[in-house]
């Protein structure tokens, strides 16, 4: 799954830099604040072994083997802030010493393997794991599952990453100037074989891995290290699941015009409902200007076809101020209507 | 002492030459070899960047940013005569820098850019890339129309796509080779100082280092624990069975990884680690490297700036 | 014929550093053959060599009749006889056990063999009395001792009967009794009649176990071969090889009680401990 030099324009790997850089930082931060000293040989030898788990080879039925990227099995061991720098760590090496990756795609490859992945198998993990004993199996089954929804969510992302390049960066008579693949063909190409051969190794490597452990030596199951684990437990992946979701939100624009799909069912405004149906129902059209919302469409640049990037960008701010709205209204409502807890 | 049936011959006799049926590469194999490759290929890597060649002499920082700064250039490049411009131009960094240039070559073009060529293919064709048909291929009835798919009534190779495929490939091939005359002129350790220069933490930078250290101990491990295996291999067992092995192996790993850093924590601090970390301070770069990045950043202008006018060729 | 014949076998290491230059070597059924030489002299390689893990470079290596190369070992009848009659314990232990418990560890070659069950359990059992480990037949391989571990690892490779041992620094790392021990089973098994290779740097028990000694001068070259009373009498060719340093401990001297006198040191004077050249020439690679 590493993404090499010249597949991605700048307008896409720039920013990813942009948005794992930081979380990089907080990451290793966490990290270093939980282990003091401990951390340093701690994540040098995460990042050793998160290399090393990809060149194994594990066996698949038919007779050939495959690998797994490993990140999800470190995140249940390590932790998902202390697997963040540790595989982040085992791609920068890949990319300047090995070329497995490019250089200019590390913001990419650490994004999709050491960000998505660890914290999307992180946490379905513990959501399916519950408090279960350490030996119960439930916990491998739980591997298995995040393992293989982690790879395939990576996997989207870096087909949502290819398929974007035509719709951000064409020469001036239209050809594609980097990765030429639209999203209607990106993503069945790469979350094809994903979901259908690399999901289930890597859930397997999961599974299996887990399973030796609660043999040999359960206890290493409660490292989660760089976690605090009450405060990091709900809270902390609701905000994650929600930075997740406004992240994909632009995803809204770009699948319908991509697949020329008209609005979704219901969402109808005015004019085009008048179009589809011939006429207009009388009560609609006394409703039609009562409210005028301030972010018309989503957009904050006066509606109509902006760029796709700008409109995306729109997207995004439209989600985190819709959230911090909600997130508002709620604080509100608590403070003022919510029964106190009894002291 | 020791059991009767051990003093008697083993049972099993020995096959007829031509009688046996062949196998195919276990995984076991394959894992071997694999950490072997690994090993050879740094090892022969390691040997580049000791040579006495021009972009030996340039000092690590500057040359880590030269580098990046032309992938950068590169990836802003709109015109295909200009990525291959940039291309032939490593082939003549390369040999001033005393790298063979059929090794070079083979270094650059396995895998990555051969599987660009690749995957590029369909892209030549106006399923995907829309434009003046150059070459015919398939001629329909019709235009049909799944969904999102659309495919034209005549299947013909298209100018645009092969432009589009032209500057692909020779992004991809140019990105990669400047990507390895950096590998194969800097040896690792001051690979990874000159990081610092790009005002990666010292402290980051030092687990970089160790953890690549690491990783030559934990494949020497992988690869006598395949070769043990190997030894007492007279079947394979089952396809699960096998996996539950490899996990097994995945599994040690981590607990030895794990036993390991603590050792290697209490080596640490028993020579004063306290979790800070002071590093010697780099030397300064001479005049002959910021002549280089003066004229490297000069080029990338030169090179920005002429794609812009040329772009719509 | 012999077991295995070398015939100008080479190997380089990652390809390009010499490992082993120019062997020629035939070893015959019952003997018990030990490589003798200093670190990095080649002797591991010469085992893995012999136990088809790794391929010469050049040169050509003979088992059975065969030439064993890559091809003829993915073949599955002849893997699956050759890894039952050649056995291979690797120096370090932990590499080598894998199963959740040493039963299984024991029982993991004959069940490969298909032997029926209760013969294995049986097997199984006579090898844990053999090795004095009965008490940790329910116990992981990994949680053990280093003599432990080393007793479960000989005990899983003799557990499939093997006619050929490929032994690599048997007694690094062991305590004195269990290398009395062990040095006393290879003498065992090799009056049983089985093939027994050993690759070591310690001389101490070259005169017990090697009715033929081999040495490999850090050149990677066979320095000289013959019985075990000449080359160890030869100082010079000891002294050259790194297997005896210059000047020798004066220690007080101990008897041990299986301790013989058998060879003398010259003109030094017999007031030594017969644990130096171990400690000289040995170096724990940890």
């Amino acid at each position: 799954m590493h993404i090499p030099d010249g597949y991605l324009s700048p307008q896409t790997y720039i920013p990813l830099y942009g948005v794992t850089i930081p979380i990089l930082a907080i990451a290793a931060r966490k990290v270093k604040k939980t282990l003091r000293s401990r951390h340093v040989p701690l994540l040098a030898l995460g990042a050793a072994f998160s290399f090393v788990i990809m060149m194994f080879n594990f066996p698949v039925p038919g007779g050939t083997s495959g690998h797994a990227v490993g990140a999800v099995i470190v995140a249940i061991l390590l932790g998902p802030w202390a697997a963040c720098v540790a595989v982040s760590i085992a791609i920068i090496i890949q990319a300047f010493l090995f070329g497995d990756g490019g250089l200019t795609a590390i913001g990419a490859n650490c994004f999709n393997m050491a960000v998505v992945m660890p914290f999307v198998g992180y946490y379905s993990y513990k959501i399916i794991a519950g408090n279960t004993s350490l030996t119960s199996i439930r916990r491998c089954i739980a591997g298995a599952v995040a393992g293989y929804l982690a790879l395939n969510v990576a996997a989207l992302y870096a087909a949502i990453q290819f398929g974007i390049q035509p719709l951000l960066a064409t020469g001036a008579d239209g050809h594609p100037l980097y990765a030429p693949y639209s999203l209607a063909v990106a993503i069945p190409a790469m979350t094809l074989g994903h979901l259908l051969v690399f999901g289930f190794v890597e859930a397997a490597v999961t599974a299996l891995v887990i399973s030796y452990v609660q043999k040999r030596d359960p206890e290493l199951l409660l490292l989660h290290l760089g976690n605090s684990e009450e405060k990091e437990g709900t809270i902390g992946k609701f905000w994650l699941g929600l930075a997740m979701l406004a992240l994909l939100s632009p995803l809204g624009i770009i699948l319908p015009a991509a697949f020329k799909s008209k609005d979704a069912w219901g969402e109808w405004d005015a004019a085009s409902l008048e179009r589809t149906l011939g006429y207009l129902p009388s009560g609609m059209r006394k409703i039609a200007g009562l409210w005028q919302a301030p972010f018309q469409n989503y957009s904050f640049v006066g509606g109509g076809s902006s760029g796709i990037i700008l409109k995306s960008l729109a997207y995004i701010g439209s989600a985190l101020i819709g959230i911090a709205a909600i997130f508002l209204c709620i604080r509100l409502w608590s403070r003022y209507f919510a029964e106190k807890e009894p002291k | 002492m020791i059991p009767s049936w051990l003093k008697q011959a083993n049972p099993e006799r020995q096959p007829r030459a031509n009688a046996t049926k062949g196998g195919s590469k276990s995984f076991l194999e394959k894992t071997i070899q694999g950490s072997a490759l690994f090993l050879e290929e740094t090892v022969l890597t390691d040997s580049y960047s000791g040579r006495a060649g021009l972009l030996q002499r340039i000092e690590p920082r500057c040359k880590l940013i030269i580098i990046l700064t032309l992938i950068v250039a590169v990836s802003l490049c709109r015109s295909p005569w200009l990525v291959w411009g940039v291309y032939l131009l490593t082939l003549i960094f390369a040999a001033a820098s005393l790298i063979e240039i059929p090794f070079f070559l083979k270094r650059v073009w396995l895998f990555v850019p051969i599987f660009a060529m690749l995957i590029i293919l369909p892209a030549l064709l106006n399923l995907v890339t829309p434009g003046t048909p150059l070459w015919v291929m398939i001629r329909l009835h019709a235009p049909h129309t799944f969904g999102p798919y659309h495919i034209p009534a005549e299947i013909a190779v298209t100018r645009e796509g092969v432009r589009s495929a032209l500057l692909f490939v020779g992004r991809v091939a140019a990105s990669v080779a400047l990507a390895v005359l950096l590998t194969l002129t800097t040896s690792w350790h001051r690979l990874f100082m000159a990081l610092r220069g790009l005002k990666v933490p010292a402290l980051f930078v030092l687990i970089v280092a160790m953890a690549y250290r690491y990783i030559f101990l934990l494949v020497g491990i992988v690869t006598d624990m395949h070769m043990a295996r190997k030894s007492r291999t007279v079947r394979y067992l089952s396809t699960g069975g096998e996996q539950r092995w490899v996990a097994g192996r995945i599994g040690y790993l981590f607990r030895k990884s794990f036993q390991m850093s603590q050792d290697v924590h209490d080596a640490m601090l028993s020579r004063g680690f306290t979790g800070e970390f002071a590093a010697l301070a780099l030397p300064k770069p001479g005049s002959f490297d910021y002549v280089c990045c003066a004229l490297a950043l000069l080029f990338c202008c030169v090179l920005v700036s002429v794609d812009h006018r040329i772009a719509t060729w | 014929m012999p077991l295995f014949r070398l015939t100008d076998v080479t190997y380089s290491y990652l390809k390009r550093f010499p490992a082993l230059g120019g062997i020629d070597l035939e070893i015959h059924a019952g003997e018990s053959v030990v490589f003798l030489g200093a670190n990095g002299c080649g002797k591991s390689t010469m085992l893995k060599l012999l136990n088809g893990l790794i391929f010469p470079a050049s040169g050509e290596i003979r088992a059975f009749g065969e030439v064993l190369d890559e091809a003829l070992l993915e073949k599955n009848d002849f893997r699956r006889f050759f890894r039952s009659r050649v056995g291979f314990i690797f120096q370090h232990s932990d590499i080598q056990l894998f199963c959740p418990t040493v039963f299984e560890e024991l029982a993991f070659g004959p069940l490969q063999l298909e032997m029926p069950e209760p013969e294995v359990r049986e097997r199984v059992e006579e090898l844990l009395q053999m090795l004095g480990i009965e008490h940790l037949a329910d116990r992981s391989p990994l949680h053990l001792s280093g003599g432990e571990k080393k007793r479960v690892a000989i005990a899983s490779v003799l557990a499939m009967n093997p006619e050929v041992l490929l032994l690599d620094e048997p007694t690094n790392g062991l305590d004195p009794r269990t290398q009395r021990w062990l040095v006393d089973l290879i003498t065992e098994l090799a009056k049983g009649g089985k093939t027994i290779i050993t690759a070591t740097h310690d001389l101490s028990m070259v005169d017990e176990i090697a009715t033929r000694v081999v040495v490999i001068s850090e050149e990677h070259r066979i320095a000289a071969e013959g019985k075990p009373a000449v080359i160890l009498a030869d100082l010079d060719l000891l002294l050259r090889a790194n297997l005896i340093s210059e000047r020798p401990y004066a220690h007080a001297h101990l008897h041990y009680p299986w301790h013989r006198h058998e060879h003398s040191h010259g003109n030094i004077p017999p007031l030594h401990d017969h644990q130096h050249s171990k400690l000289k020439g040995g170096q724990h690679d940890l």
